[in-house]
């Protein structure tokens, strides 16, 4: 869990190259002050299970629950622990963010006003590696989209999208089949 | 001197709650009073942050005592424009006459410049575009209308008095006075005269659909 979140914060100063400063990096993105409650709450059900961690966990399930809650307050960012994000998320901009019950790959990046859900079945979507997902993009269902995959901002998911894919519209529609999302990234 | 600047910046102040005031005025269930309508409107707290923001820009002198004033007001501007009134607005956006900004939040606004006398309602994203050839930061013309849910993005340019429905996406540049519309967006209308659209906060659904 630790490494995932330096990954983070490395994928972070990779996006922001004017911002060098750590105390800068996390002061002005939002992302990573949520990213550091989700962090810490998932690295909190795996130490559930190790019985010589129990003594940290009274301390840290508060300190989980004050960062979420800031973080769900302040910049309406709400990463639930029933996601599973792999490390060096990025999340540019704050507000309207919501990723539950989901698995995403290592590099991703997502845009304001997304949602990333379960369906009514109950079943999430399974994002692979390098995906770039854009502002006000709806996933909700339980979609495959493939590694570098991009979905455009505006984006409403009613099919899988195959790997290194770009779709835009409502219902998204894939318009270029082998689309390089590396620039975007920023990887 | 710039324009911009001292008695200059306080008649634009005022000016800002004058247009919010002739929106959500005494007419339309608000109040007459400009600090009422600085009490009940988020946006005209945005307009103002963004005001002090982009004065801040001008600021080349650190020694000067204006210029840690003024980094100081910005700090506070950002994290109230995020935290209050849940809009993003960059800095070197430009707004030269009074514009309404959403009440509604969720407002992010990378665009090169605002016109006078547009309206923009929540929900709305201006920014980079992902395709290749059309990166860049929209220009919004003088009297636009822009609904809730859109997504303006790439180097493009929404012409003067041009209408965006709600829920539009647009990536390439409308014509002054056209309608547009959809997720990729249309140009369903190209003359619509939107100064009634303008002239209240009513959302309008669908005021396009049989073009005639």
């Amino acid at each position: 869990m630790t490494g995932a979140f330096v990954a983070d914060v490395h994928r972070c100063a990779n996006q922001r190259r004017a911002r060098s400063n750590l105390v800068y990096l996390f002061a002005g993105t939002y992302g990573l002050q949520a990213l550091l409650a989700y962090r810490l709450g998932r690295w909190l059900l795996h130490a559930r299970r190790k019985w010589h961690l129990w003594p940290l966990l009274p301390v840290c399930w508060p300190l989980y629950f004050l960062l979420s809650r800031y973080a769900r307050v302040v910049f309406d960012i709400r990463l639930d622990l029933s996601a599973d994000i792999g490390p060096g998320f990025y999340i540019g901009h704050f507000g309207g963010i919501s990723v539950t019950r989901c698995a995403i790959g290592a590099n991703c990046s997502v845009g304001p006003l997304t949602q990333i859900a379960a369906g009514l079945k109950g079943q999430g979507p399974t994002i692979g590696d390098r995906v770039w997902i854009g502002a006000h993009a709806n996933i909700v269902g339980p979609y495959r989209i493939g590694s570098g995959a991009t979905v455009a901002a505006g984006a409403v998911l009613r099919h899988d999208i195959p790997e290194g894919a770009l779709c835009i519209g409502n219902p998204a529609r894939v318009v270029v089949r082998n689309y390089d999302n590396r620039m975007i990234l920023a990887l | 001197m710039t324009p911009n600047r001292g008695e200059g910046m306080q008649s634009q102040f005022v000016a800002d709650a004058r247009f919010y005031r002739s929106l959500t005025g005494a007419d339309r269930s608000g109040s007459r009073f400009l600090a009422w309508t600085l009490l009940s409107n988020k946006g005209l707290w945005l307009l103002t942050f963004h005001r002090i923001a982009y004065f801040c820009r001008q600021q080349r002198n650190r020694c000067s005592p204006t210029w840690w004033l003024a980094r100081l007001c910005r700090i506070v501007g950002t994290f109230f424009s995020v935290t209050f009134c849940r809009s993003e607005l960059s800095a070197d956006c430009e707004i030269t006459g009074v514009a309404y900004l959403p009440n509604g939040g969720y407002f992010m606004c990378g665009a090169r410049s605002i016109g006078t006398g547009s309206l923009v309602h929540d929900h709305c994203i201006f920014g980079d575009a992902v395709a290749e050839g059309r990166e860049g930061r929209p220009k919004i013309g003088r009297n636009v209308w822009i609904g809730p849910n859109c997504i303006i993005a790439g180097s493009l340019t929404v012409g003067d008095g041009a209408t965006v429905l709600p829920g539009s996406f647009v990536t390439f540049s409308i014509p002054p006075g056209a309608v547009a519309k959809g997720n990729p967006a249309v140009i369903t209308l190209r003359t619509f005269d939107n100064s009634a659209l303008r002239r209240s906060l009513t959302v309008v659904q669908d005021v396009a659909s049989d073009p005639p």
